[in-house]
């Protein structure tokens, strides 16, 4: 099945606006072909929120998180949001399908260093659970600096993760041509390969507040090789071929999952953490 | 330090592009004074907008040199943006009438903010956006006058050290008599920033990028650049820091203007 990558900009606090892009990108992806889509981190609402993520926040009910449902009719998408729960505030992303909500992902590893700030304005998720899709088959939801963390990707892994989905918001930076942007690719290059796992990274373009995000989304294969590579910098829609035929070919050639010890890994674990 | 150019040239002329439209403005306008920052923001915001909707207003004063009035009438008909000749001289004089003074800084000063008084001025009459025009190098060291040249609503070279500004210039096609000139503020005959500075920018980024950037240990800058250099360098980007930050306001309420109500530049736009 195809897959697509909606490299988009959205515009800080205005979500109608940004909703009005997915419902336009949804359709785009459609008419290439396209059987799923993923959208950047905060792509409903923008990333340099500060004191507007409680104004711009959703939860199970609200019109806007009705309306995303909605559009998942025209296509299943994953897209990145500020969820609400018992007066908390996450920076979230969401699995939506055939008119639900199935897959809540909340980002575990808020930057809160250099121009990052999110520990401030959001609470820390919990967890990395995978869920089971009849098409994508068994999914693992990253958000930008979760990714960064080889520890969260090792997670999915142990439980035999066929897709990793990274919603990102990563500003461009660096010397000579920004090696921030290059550095999500080596990532995903390393984690492909070694976990034999698909990787869709979705970052966004744009600017807010000064900062102009990278863009450079792309697709690994469980191989490790590229898919697909969108462009630097700007808006961009990309699609990668994903077949499970493929991650049986991978895990034969290199059998990581099988021979991976994690009773050790845990072992180990518990003694550093003082926990035996 | 050495940047991409042609990467740095599309992201601030998407830069240029996006806040513009979002601000809801077609227009830029900006200070030319025939040097290299003024001239390498010219050629990205036609670059971004189109010569049409790019104005240049060049603001000579009597003591100004002359070539810097050539330089930047050349770089207008280069470009074929719009343009604004308008010589400040009576405006500042008039007032020095009534003030007099010989101080060479308080005279610079005056007639840095009467500038930023004429384009935010051209700015509301055109429905253009101030584009700024200070680089890093300046704007660590505190060189330039607040309210001033610092004066801008936004600016695509403010995090390009001197140097990088040149390898950008050169990149976009800056002719090389403008390339080669020595940086000045042309606020008094002979003035060169250096000479005021007291170090060559050459040397004054690579102290800079190493403790700004790198975050090296001040020690071991020292070590490698001199110590009597690098404290120099440290003093006035401490001494002038205020000229980077809005005013200090003093805290009543539990929620202040930035501190803590705080939002993004581009909220809602």
């Amino acid at each position: 099945m195809k897959i697509a990558i909606a490299q988009m900009a959205p515009a800080v606090g205005k979500v109608e606006e940004n909703l009005g892009r997915h419902l336009e990108l949804l359709e785009k992806a459609k008419g290439q072909g396209a059987e799923a889509v993923v959208f950047p981190e905060l792509a409903l609402t923008g990333y340099e929120l500060y004191d507007l993520v409680p104004d711009v926040a959703i939860k199970e009910g609200h019109p806007l998180m009705e309306k995303l449902k909605e559009a998942s009719k025209i296509l299943p998408f994953f897209t990145g949001f500020v969820l609400e729960e018992r007066d908390l505030f996450f920076n979230a992303a969401g699995f939506f399908r055939d008119g639900n909500l199935v897959h809540i992902h909340r980002k575990v590893f808020l930057p809160n260093y250099s121009m990052f700030e999110e520990k401030r304005f959001f609470a820390e998720g919990e967890n990395f659970r995978t869920f089971e899709d009849p098409d994508l088959g068994r999914v693992g939801i990253l958000i930008c600096y979760d990714y960064l963390h080889p520890s969260s990707s090792y997670v999915y892994f142990l439980q035999q993760a066929d897709l990793l989905v990274v919603l990102s918001a990563s500003p461009a930076r660096g010397y000579p041509d920004f090696p921030s942007i290059r550095m999500w690719e080596n990532m995903s290059k390393v984690v492909s390969k070694h976990f034999t796992v698909y990787v869709a990274y979705a970052n966004r373009v744009g600017f807010d507040g000064g900062m102009g995000f990278g863009g450079g989304s792309h697709a690994y294969s469980p191989t490790g090789q590229v898919l697909v590579r969108l462009k630097d910098l700007e808006e961009d829609l990309g699609t990668f071929e994903y077949r499970r035929e493929e991650l049986r070919r991978a895990r034969i050639l290199f059998p990581a999952y099988r021979d991976e010890r994690p009773r050790v890994i845990y072992r180990e674990i518990r003694r550093i953490l003082n926990e035996d | 330090m050495k940047i991409d150019a042609e990467k740095i040239e599309k992201f601030a002329v998407q830069f240029l592009r996006t806040e513009l439209s979002r601000i809801g403005m077609k227009r830029g306008v900006l200070g030319l004074s025939g040097g290299l920052d003024s001239t390498t923001v010219l050629y990205l915001l036609t670059r971004a907008v189109g010569p049409d909707n790019s104005v240049a207003v060049i603001m000579p004063h009597r003591v100004s040199s002359p070539s810097s009035v050539e330089d930047a009438m050349m770089v207008v008909k280069t470009l074929g943006v719009r343009h604004y000749l308008i010589d400040i001289t009576p405006m500042v004089e008039a007032y020095f009438e009534k003030m007099p003074t010989d101080d060479k800084i308080l005279r610079g000063n005056k007639m840095a903010r009467e500038r930023m008084s004429i384009l935010y001025d051209i700015s509301a009459r055109e429905r253009a956006l101030v584009i700024g025009t200070s680089n890093k190098s300046e704007i660590l060291l505190g060189y330039g006058t607040i309210f001033g040249d610092l004066a801008s609503a936004i600016n695509p070279i403010g995090d390009l050290y001197k140097t990088q500004v040149r390898a950008l210039a050169r990149h976009l096609g800056v002719p090389e008599k403008i390339l080669r000139k020595k940086p000045s503020a042309d606020l008094w005959a002979g003035q060169t920033d250096e000479g005021e500075l007291g170090i060559t920018y050459e040397e004054a980024d690579k102290i800079l990028y190493e403790l700004v950037d790198l975050r090296k240990p001040r020690e071991e800058v020292e070590e490698k650049y001199g110590r009597e250099k690098v404290r120099g360098i440290v003093e006035k980007m401490f001494k002038h820091h205020f000229k980077r930050l809005p005013p200090q306001i003093l805290k009543i309420s539990t929620r202040t203007v930035g501190r803590d109500f705080l939002y993004s530049r581009d909220v809602l736009t």
